[in-house]
């Protein structure tokens, strides 16, 4: 495990840098993808600004609305550099609006725009997830599989490796998606709904390797509600556009007219 | 693939999704006490047994039943100097609520820790880990590192770097909710 990349007298936080390399990489694959939608590059870029200022803006907010009497005392803490005082579902969310926001004002079509970042999303997923195992952020149930992982901690005790699953999975579906752009039928979004199908597949069946996570009541683990709801609604959005792309029997069987 | 196709599959993937929702339900997969005792969130923390400032003995496991902010410092390190007095008001507010702050000295002199103290009016225990015995046990690479320790004695949170009232705050409800 590598929590802090050691560089000179200075450590950089792993998980951090990673997550910042995904954010690079997501924006940087998503732009080269834009002008295939009809897309600027740059519009790309700027939309994913939006939602990275906008995104850190809520999570800040989101964090002083759940610790107010904290900031209350001293307000000044609202603009602390403290990349640990955000909550990240605001943050999501805020990220979300100001993405919407650029692509609105800039009049650009939300499916072309979806289209061309989503595997940029599961790019980002994958270093993210690489990032999070190199830092022993995201700990795995204990296996005895071989390729379980000993952490230097409990070096006694092997783990699944969790966001390593993750991050193979999201660069395996990354493939498909990619072969299946250019193979299958094309309709708008239909990128973006299989990207989000495969994704929330794979996040739902690895969850129960983690360890730990949110729990909703009943001990139900919220990051498996959410996947199996985005799974049912890509699936059946799939199947809608895919139905939409067939012609009607009625038109196929209809005869020719005469002249 | 066929309309039909992608509901076909899009319901079998459902239908195999709710086992397993009912897998991560499961309590083998989120009961973690019966863990060996490591410094890793979900495990017994690690115990010891050090001599504070003053020469009297602390044991984390005589905490039991109290939440612990177990906070590994230095006098060199700025950043554990920045957070020191979150920690100390932390330290008024809910120390007689029963949350314990307890510093561990990463090997400096005990004359070095007390100026320390003394210079930024801390009273909160520290612990005097002169051979970075703890340090090691803990796997404390870089300081400050802060663990949060539940009244079980399971380490449910663990931060690296320096923290703002309002992140020791947010940490501190894994422990103290």
């Amino acid at each position: 495990m590598l929590p802090t990349i050691p560089l000179g007298p200075l450590r950089l936080q792993t998980y951090g840098t990673f997550l910042l390399l995904a954010f690079w990489l997501g924006l940087w694959l998503a732009a080269r993808r834009g002008p295939r939608y009809g897309v600027d590059g740059d519009h790309l870029y700027n939309a994913g600004f939006a939602a990275l200022l906008s995104g850190i803006a809520a999570a800040r907010l989101g964090h002083v609305a759940a610790f107010f009497e904290v900031y209350r005392t001293d307000p000044l803490q609202v603009f602390s550099l403290s990349p640990a005082a955000l909550l990240p579902i605001p943050g999501l969310v805020g990220a979300g609006l100001g993405a919407w926001w650029y692509v609105r004002r800039h009049r650009l079509a939300v499916a072309a725009v979806a289209d061309a970042a989503a595997p940029g999303l599961l790019l980002a997923a994958a270093v993210a997830g690489v990032g999070a195992f190199l830092a022993g952020r995201t700990v795995g149930t204990v296996t005895a599989l071989p390729w379980g992982v000993a952490l230097p901690a409990a070096p006694d005790l092997r783990r699944h490796p969790t966001a390593l699953y993750e991050a193979v999975a999201a660069l395996v579906w990354l493939a498909v998606v990619l072969a299946a752009e250019r193979r299958g039928e094309r309709w708008p979004g239909r990128t973006a709904w299989l990207s989000l199908f495969g994704y929330a597949a794979l996040r739902l069946f690895l969850e129960p390797l983690r360890a730990g996570g949110v729990l909703l009541p009943g001990g139900w683990r919220a990051a498996q509600v959410v996947t199996w709801c985005a799974l049912a609604l890509s699936g059946w959005r799939l199947g809608r556009g895919a139905a939409a792309q067939r012609p009607h029997p009625s038109v196929v069987s209809a005869p020719a007219s005469e002249p | 693939m066929s309309p039909n196709r992608w509901y076909w599959l899009t319901a079998v993937l459902c239908v195999l999704g709710l086992g397993a929702l009912a897998w991560g339900r499961s309590p083998s997969a989120t009961v973690v006490a019966t863990l060996p005792p490591a410094p890793l969130i979900g495990h017994p923390a690690p115990n010891f047994t050090l001599s504070t400032l003053d020469g009297e003995p602390v044991a984390l496991a005589d905490l039991r039943g109290r939440p612990v902010v177990l906070n590994f410092w230095a006098s060199w390190c700025l950043p554990c100097r920045s957070e020191m007095p979150e920690l100390e008001r932390l330290h008024q507010r809910l120390g007689p609520a029963g949350v314990v702050v307890l510093g561990v000295n990463q090997a400096e002199d005990p004359a070095t820790v007390a100026r320390f103290r003394q210079a930024l009016s801390i009273t909160f225990p520290t612990a005097l880990d002169s051979r970075a015995g703890v340090s090691r046990l803990y796997g404390v690479d870089s300081l400050p590192t802060t663990f949060f320790v539940d009244r079980d004695g399971i380490v449910r949170e663990i931060f690296i770097g320096p923290m703002t009232d309002a992140v020791l705050a947010d940490r501190l409800r894994k422990v103290y909710p």
